[in-house]
């Protein structure tokens, strides 16, 4: 079984449980269990977040997020064209956060490589950054 | 997301319902701050019993809290965790920093069985 579906939206915080959710809706026909929804939940919450906070820090630009399904393995892409991340490495690092004060607590690209098969990012300074990532799905 | 806030003792009790986003997290963080302040509490009991989602929003808000309650000498504590946000504890190292009770009751009398007797 195929699907994708290519969603577009502001880069407003409220829009961070508009995008976990329409990928949970997305993916209900391949009857996920409840631990891998929540992790994918989880992981897109993370992206989209990033994304908006600190792809584009408060100001405007739009999210770009890309859900396909092959069989078991989902397939999901959170894009955004702002800042770009300098030191990938460095922001993937557990605690690092260049927001303490916003009570962040560096732990986003953890989260999301623990409950993902596979996190890949892509950078590039004032172009914009992609996170890619598979799920395989338990039987 | 909802919050429903109590005092008991020492204890400012935050029943938290919803989701806990980076979005809602900074709605509520002012409401818990205000209301631990104000009603001059100790220690803080989260009941996560109606909490159906947290990422990693919600470990800053806590460690947050964490840092907040330990100024006073007080603790968190978390009650009635789901199986799903047990795993961002176990993952962040929350578990180390908050302490957990079976239940709200157990965990007001551990904040305010600590009182000392004067």
């Amino acid at each position: 079984m195929t699907n994708e579906m290519v969603l577009k939206f502001k880069a407003l915080s409220e829009n961070e449980v508009f995008a976990r959710v329409c990928v949970a809706a997305f993916l209900l026909p391949l009857d996920p269990k409840v631990t891998d929804m929540a992790d994918i939940k989880t992981a897109v919450s993370e992206a989209v977040t990033n994304a908006i906070i600190h792809g584009y820090d408060g100001s405007e630009g739009e999210v770009e997020l890309r859900c396909r399904y092959e069989d078991n393995n989902v397939y999901i892409e959170v894009g955004d064209k702002g800042c770009g991340i300098e030191d990938i490495q460095l922001a993937k690092k557990p605690l690092y956060t260049t927001k303490p004060e916003l009570e962040r607590s560096g732990m986003g690209f953890t989260v999301m490589e623990a409950f993902m098969d596979e996190v890949e990012v892509v950078s590039e300074k004032e172009k914009g950054t992609t996170v890619k990532m598979i799920k395989r799905l338990k039987l | 997301m909802k919050l429903k806030i109590c005092v008991d003792g020492d204890a400012l009790i935050v029943n938290l319902c919803g989701e806990l986003d980076h979005h809602s997290a900074a709605d509520i963080r002012e409401d818990i701050i205000h209301q631990y302040s104000s009603n001059m509490c100790r220690d803080i009991i989260f009941d996560f019993s109606e909490l159906y989602f947290m990422d990693s929003a919600g470990i800053g808000m806590l460690i947050g809290r964490y840092k907040q309650v330990c100024v006073n000498g007080g603790s968190v504590y978390a009650v009635g965790v789901s199986p799903v946000i047990e795993r961002i504890f176990e993952l962040s190292g929350l578990n180390k920093i908050i302490k957990r009770c079976t239940d709200i009751a157990t965990a007001v009398s551990a904040v305010n069985g600590k009182k000392e007797v004067i």
